[in-house]
């Protein structure tokens, strides 16, 4: 097990993507390393997310909550290192890295699937609460009401990345999916 | 009755007459309050044609339903009459607390009519109202008159009035309550100045009954906690309404050098981190409001240090500043405050001024036109001096007191291409061309270019769909999809019942019909679904598109200022966009049930709303 936070940890989880990049064909599956790396990529090569979102700065996790009817047993933390328009990393992490973002965004996972297959809004569903800041505090919210159009472009992209979903995946995928977790959490802390 | 103080007063000014009526159950229950009912009466007492400043208007002010009672955010109290900007239907709602006294002092409205012989004013002290002589409060401005009037009543009243600029009947002149909130659109503040009515005192203890206060508790604790937790309510309490400006501009619809773009590049200079840093006291709220989107402000440096108020609010710092390219944050505060207490509407006002600087541009307008002023974009202090000039209607101001309409009709050489006004009221701070089914939204509203009757930035600027009604999404803002011109139609409905409830309209965004109904019907102590909330807003609607069609409008005023429909947007997101309005007008009138050639409701559909006695009023004897 990589000790988390350290060179080792950065260093072994950069390899892994690396590895499946090359062994996994793409669409990749939503939630892995390799899909996270993708989304980066992508991010980095938009430039209307540039322009939305050119003032933002801070780390932003997005909290997959577990759901073992919909395949996910443990939560997922997807933390996005944003700043002025760049994002200079998207990295499946260890709660108690994903916990330290400095805008944690927590839904059920079934939620995020909805938002990132546009099915719902974004700002409708944080406005509402069902994609939660979580510790609530006044002046982040308020920040992320101010970076309304780029939470959207950024959704726009994770949507083109890929919609290939843990729950929908055949039975063989999924058990080689759901391994492949196991081993992340062996390994990584994730 | 519950909700409803139940009547009303009528102030006769040119017999100096004052009497006291009940509200009819029946209108009550047909139009709520504030707007609704306001406008009902306007309806039946206004005759087509009159002249808007003359004896025969009549000045209405309307306490919503709800306002004074608990529910969030629920303070506002609307203003109708025939606007003197527009000559069609005017409606004005301000927040504060203004609306609340003059619910406590006992009345949920008041009517005026006729023209007073000498400057008046209105004093309602607990139940009892009595007209007095307002000569030395005449030429003061608005805080002299509120703090006159206080220090002659007692500071418990609450006073809403007008400045010089109603006084001097400028055209968009605002009317003022709480010394610096606005019922500033469509020039009521001219109306009142024509009346001699210079303010209106209100005080009062009385109760506003509720018919079931445990479930209105249960409900309203539900919609604070849903505010208290919303990033809509934090954003707009942590950066006021200018929370919306960057986001406009990235959008490339933040209107810039009248219009001639829609990006602009000093956004950063004046946009909510820039107010907070610069002028920004404390955040503000109306009345039972847990939001504070209202700004006590104070310049903190240049010529105008230590100047205080409240505001700029997001079009006022977007019309001041980015449509004059002024990126001077304390002048445009300045400008705002002037604006407060010279009584006039900010967005008119700036926008003249943005108009008048275009015709500088262009050479339509020059120095020796302008009194050896010399007007060019980015002036700053050159604002300031025309607000002065406006208010006072001196030298050039008298011109621009008119507004742009009237401007570029007496100016000519095709400067009503780049006059940004529609049926005469001026545009906020939205390009449509960025956002396309705004311009309809713009194109059609009851009182003219207007943002707040359907609020459809809501959905597209700021990507945030209006919960209050079932779908309010717009897929991609810069096409032209006529489906959703019923977002526009559900919007201006819903918005409606805002005004008659004297609700905050952000409210719309963070809650559904369904919760909104419950407080009604808990206040009411009637059943109340989301089916007769959507019926009354299109009732409403319809009766002032009745008002209008029988002043004259037709499907052709239903349109927007040419550079808006024949010029592109040279830069940003919606680069070579323009407005196409025909792709939304047939839809959009399909979904109203409004004839498609002429514009007017048709008679099904008024007899639909229970609307069938004002059918004769739009087809004579034809139906």
């Amino acid at each position: 097990m990589y000790k988390v936070g350290t060179k080792e940890w950065d260093e072994n989880y950069a390899k892994l993507v690396e590895e499946r990049n090359k062994s996994e064909s793409k669409p990749y599956i939503v939630l892995t390393p390799e899909w996270a790396s993708e989304f980066e990529k992508m991010v980095q090569a938009d430039d209307r997310y540039k322009e939305v979102a050119r003032t933002w700065e801070g780390s932003v996790t997005l909290v997959f909550k577990a759901d073992p009817e919909a395949e996910l047993d443990d939560d997922i933390f997807i933390l996005l290192d944003l700043w002025h328009g760049e994002c200079r990393s998207a990295k499946i992490v260890p709660s108690e890295i994903g916990r330290n973002g400095d805008y944690v965004l927590e839904a059920k996972y079934e939620r995020w699937k909805r938002v990132l297959k546009k099915e719902l809004n974004v700002v409708k569903e944080m406005a509402t609460n069902r994609l939660k800041l979580v510790p609530f505090n006044f002046k982040k919210a308020a920040k992320l009401a101010a970076a309304a159009q780029a939470a959207i472009r950024l959704v726009d992209i994770a949507g083109e990345v890929s919609d290939k979903f843990p729950d929908e995946l055949e039975s063989e995928e999924l058990r080689s999916f759901k391994a492949f977790l196991k081993e992340l959490k062996t390994d990584f802390c994730i | 009755m519950f909700g409803l103080m139940g009547k009303i007063l009528r102030v006769n000014l040119a017999e100096r007459k004052i009497s006291e009526e009940e509200i009819p159950e029946e209108i009550a229950k047909k139009f709520l309050g504030g707007r609704g009912i306001a406008g009902k009466y306007l309806f039946d007492e206004v005759k087509p044609g009159i002249d808007p400043l003359g004896p025969e208007n009549k000045l209405i002010f309307m306490s919503g339903l709800l306002t004074g009672t608990p529910s969030p955010s629920a303070a506002r109290y609307s203003v109708v009459a025939k606007s003197p900007l527009t000559n069609i239907w005017a409606q004005s709602n301000s927040g504060g607390r203004w609306g609340v006294d003059l619910k406590h002092s006992g009345f949920d409205g008041i009517i005026f009519e006729g023209i007073s012989k000498k400057p008046t004013c209105l004093v309602i002290d607990d139940g009892k109202a009595e007209l007095r002589d307002a000569v030395d409060f005449w030429g003061k401005s608005v805080s002299e008159t509120t703090m006159m009037l206080k220090k002659t009543l007692g500071e418990k009243f609450n006073v809403a009035g007008i400045g010089i600029a109603g006084e001097n009947l400028v055209k968009y002149a605002a009317i003022m309550n709480d010394l610096h909130r606005t019922a500033g659109r469509c020039g009521l503040g001219a109306v009142m100045g024509s009346k001699k009515l210079k303010a209106i005192a209100v005080k009062g203890t009385k109760e506003i009954r509720i018919a079931d206060k445990k479930a209105f508790q249960e409900v309203s604790q539900k919609q604070y906690e849903l505010l208290g937790e919303s990033i809509f309510g934090a954003g707009l309490q942590g950066y006021g309404t200018t929370l919306v400006l960057d986001i406009v501009n990235v959008c490339g619809g933040l209107p810039t050098r009248n219009w001639q773009t829609g990006v602009c590049s000093f956004a950063e200079e004046i946009n909510g981190e820039a107010l907070n840093e610069k002028v920004l006291v404390r955040e503000v709220g109306c009345y039972a409001c847990s939001i504070k989107c209202g700004r006590d402000t104070e310049i903190n440096k240049g010529p105008y240090r230590g100047q205080k108020g409240e505001g700029p609010e997001y079009e006022t710092v977007a019309i001041f500043g980015a449509m004059c390219d002024n990126s001077d944050l304390e002048s445009i505060t300045m400008a705002n405050y002037l604006c407060n207490n010279y009584g006039l509407d900010t967005i008119s006002c700036g926008s003249t001024i943005a108009f008048t600087m275009e015709c500088f541009e262009r050479g339509i307008l020059t120095k020796e036109d302008a009194g050896g002023l010399e007007i060019s974009f980015g002036d700053s202090e050159m604002i300031i001096e025309l607000v002065h000039k406006i208010a006072k209607r001196e030298g050039v101001g008298d011109l621009l007191a008119e507004g742009t309409r009237i401007m570029a009709q007496r100016l000519g050489q095709d400067s009503e291409r780049f006059a940004m006004h529609v049926k005469g009221l001026e545009l906020p701070a939205y390009d449509s061309r960025a956002a396309k089914i705004t311009g309809l939204a713009f194109a059609t509203a009851n009182r003219g270019g207007d943002h707040i009757t359907g609020y459809v930035q809501g959905p597209t600027f700021l990507a945030s769909p209006f919960l209050v009604i079932e779908d309010s999404e717009i897929e991609d803002p810069l096409k032209e999809n006529p489906e959703e011109t019923k977002v526009v139609k559900d919007l201006e409905d819903a918005l409606t019942v805002f005004d008659a409830v004297g609700s905050c309209k952000f409210m719309g965004m963070a809650s559904d019909a369904q919760e909104i109904c419950e407080i009604i019907a808990a206040v009411t102590g009637r059943q109340f679904g989301v089916e007769e909330f959507r019926k009354i807003g299109e009732r409403t609607y319809n009766l002032e598109r009745v008002f209008n069609i029988r002043e004259g409008l037709t499907r052709a005023d239903d349109t927007l200022p040419k550079r808006l429909l024949e010029d592109p947007l040279p830069e940003g997101p919606a680069k070579g966009h323009v407005n196409n309005l025909e792709v939304f007008l047939d839809h959009y009138y399909e979904f109203r049930g409004w004839d498609k050639t002429t514009g007017k409701p048709t008679p099904e559909k008024l007899r639909e709303l229970g609307l069938e006695e004002v059918i004769g009023q739009i087809y004579g004897g034809e139906k």
